[in-house]
């Protein structure tokens, strides 16, 4: 409890500090970057900062940092969703990865709908704010087998998933999003695009940092989280700032329980439960599906 | 002070009660799926094809099927609904009054009926119940399997009239979970006309379920009373200096 209570006092001064650097003017509308607070028309060009310079190291990181997990619950999250055109369906399915940068969920979905369904026709649109990171997923789609492919079925297009003024209403079958959506200005907005641009069936899909319930597991967790992680950003990306800002907006971001009623409040109908947690809670795999 | 105790009874956690287990949201769209798919197991038995086409007929695309969280093992699915149903419809059955359990009045008897009247809905999907035992038993499934398991001998117990409130509630559904799943396998190698030998296995089963349930008060109550004796016995020696 020390350890925490000592560096969260000290990042209070240092928060207040920035509070003072980025809210000159107080009439404007606020909202959190991290732990600070920041105007909203500043949030997206910060977010785009961080994401511009990690971009290079994302997935090293994301390997030393979860230790590898991150690719058994991306796995998992696939197979969860299990989506795919089922044989003797007449249409294929319209793919939609949101903050899809790297592109590991989007090329994931496409395996898993031909390993298991045999499909082939199924489209993807990567989509993604930041123009750095969905270069590097044009890169590894180079790479991919869905380069070589006569007719393109994976696009790439720059879009803020608040708005999303490129996609046609109804126009998607399957909408994913990892780790992404605690990044957005307005949440709620994002997650109602995600319903205006989904076909009546549709099912929206997010993988997102959680919070622990167990609180001894949480303590161990939060230690980590604060510790750690920063330092490992500082050596490994050579990049402090960036990798409090990803801890600090994990820390942010809703609880399961709030996060569902968020997506209830969109239009989407949550089956079951509503939520799966991985890994005691760290992250958890949303569903909600437009009826 | 009686106050008191009335409070703390009050507040007391029940370890044990009946509970009526319905399947929640019966008008939510996985149930309605899942509905339409038990319609398709006489064509594709226990298969993950019964969802798909449950979701084509009601012309939603294939990605709905994200809806349940079982993810890639569907086929479970299948089969837990269709167990969850039928254990509902046994309830609806005996809803009716015009129904002849009903005229049954002994608490074993009403068992056996009502053990027969669950068999009878697996006659239309016979060739392809293998298919769904086989599915119960993969570990993974056991936790739900058995839970769907002592949700039926409960209910059944509840509908027969058990009125137990010690440790024989736990031994008589046991009891009775294991008489059901020892004649469902019965049933699955029974060619008998009209499955009589399976209903005669059954009763056989609960008959010796019954006298279990005898053996189990006369040793409970021989217990007690030697129990007693003993403590009668240890006091008057004590008392005698």
């Amino acid at each position: 409890m020390n350890v925490r209570s000592i560096s969260l006092a000290s990042r209070n001064v240092w928060k207040a500090r920035n509070i003072r650097f980025y809210s000159q003017s107080n009439n404007k509308e606020t909202t959190h970057f991290g732990f600070k607070t920041v105007d909203k028309e500043q949030k997206e060009d910060l977010v785009k900062g961080v994401f511009s310079s990690v971009a290079l190291s994302y997935d090293v990181m994301n390997d030393a940092m979860s230790m590898g997990v991150h690719r058994l619950w991306k796995s998992h999250f696939i197979n969860r969703l299990d989506a795919g055109m089922r044989p003797g369906s007449d249409r294929p399915l319209d793919f939609l990865d949101v903050a899809g940068g790297t592109g590991d969920i989007a090329f994931g979905l496409l395996d898993h709908a031909e390993a298991k369904f045999g499909d082939i026709r199924s489209t993807m649109t990567v989509a993604d704010i930041n123009a750095d990171m969905l270069r590097e997923g044009e890169v590894r789609y180079g790479k991919t087998k869905y380069a070589k492919e006569p007719k393109q079925r994976v696009e790439f297009m720059v879009q803020n998933g608040e708005i999303m003024d490129k996609i046609p209403d109804n126009s998607k079958d399957v909408y994913t999003i990892a780790f992404g959506i605690r990044n957005f200005t307005n949440i709620q907005a994002g997650l109602n695009t995600a319903y205006r641009v989904l076909r009546p069936g549709g099912i929206f899909a997010c993988l997102e940092f959680s919070q622990v319930e167990n609180p001894l597991v949480d303590y161990i967790y939060q230690a980590y989280l604060f510790l750690m992680l920063p330092m490992m950003g500082q050596l490994i990306a050579n990049d402090r700032d960036s990798y409090q800002y990803l801890v600090e907006s994990i820390r942010k971001f809703p609880k399961q329980e709030e996060f569902k009623g968020m997506i209830e409040k969109a239009g989407f109908y949550v089956p079951d439960q509503g939520y799966e947690n991985l890994t005691f809670g760290v992250a958890a795999i949303h569903i909600g599906v437009k009826l | 002070m009686l106050g008191r105790i009335g409070i703390a009874r009050r507040s007391a956690y029940r370890f044990y009660h009946s509970v009526d287990h319905t399947v929640s949201r019966k008008s939510s769209i996985d149930h309605v799926i899942l509905d339409k798919a038990l319609t398709y197991i006489p064509r594709f038995g226990f298969h993950e094809q019964c969802i798909t086409q449950a979701i084509r007929d009601m012309s939603y695309p294939d990605s709905l099927s994200g809806v349940f969280s079982s993810g890639n093992n569907k086929d479970f699915e299948v089969v837990l609904h269709w167990l969850k149903f039928n254990r509902n419809k046994l309830h609806g059955d005996i809803l009716d009054p015009t129904d002849q359990f009903h005229a049954i009045k002994n608490e074993y008897d009403r068992v056996t009926y009502l053990i027969n009247k669950r068999l009878e809905s697996n006659i239309a999907i016979k060739p392809y119940l293998h298919q769904a035992l086989a599915q119960l038993v993969v570990p993974y499934n056991i936790p739900s399997s058995l839970e769907e398991l002592h949700q039926l001998s409960d209910d059944i117990a509840f509908y027969a009239g058990d009125n137990s409130n010690d440790f024989a509630w736990y031994l008589k559904r046991m009891g009775l979970s294991t008489v059901y799943v020892s004649s469902e396998l019965y049933m699955l190698q029974d060619t008998s006309e009209n499955f009589r030998d399976t209903k005669e296995f059954v009763k056989e089963k609960v008959d010796s379920l019954r006298s279990l349930g005898t053996g189990y008060t006369n040793i409970e109550q021989w217990a007690a009373f030697n129990g007693i004796s003993l403590i009668n016995l240890i006091k008057s020696q004590l008392l005698r200096g």
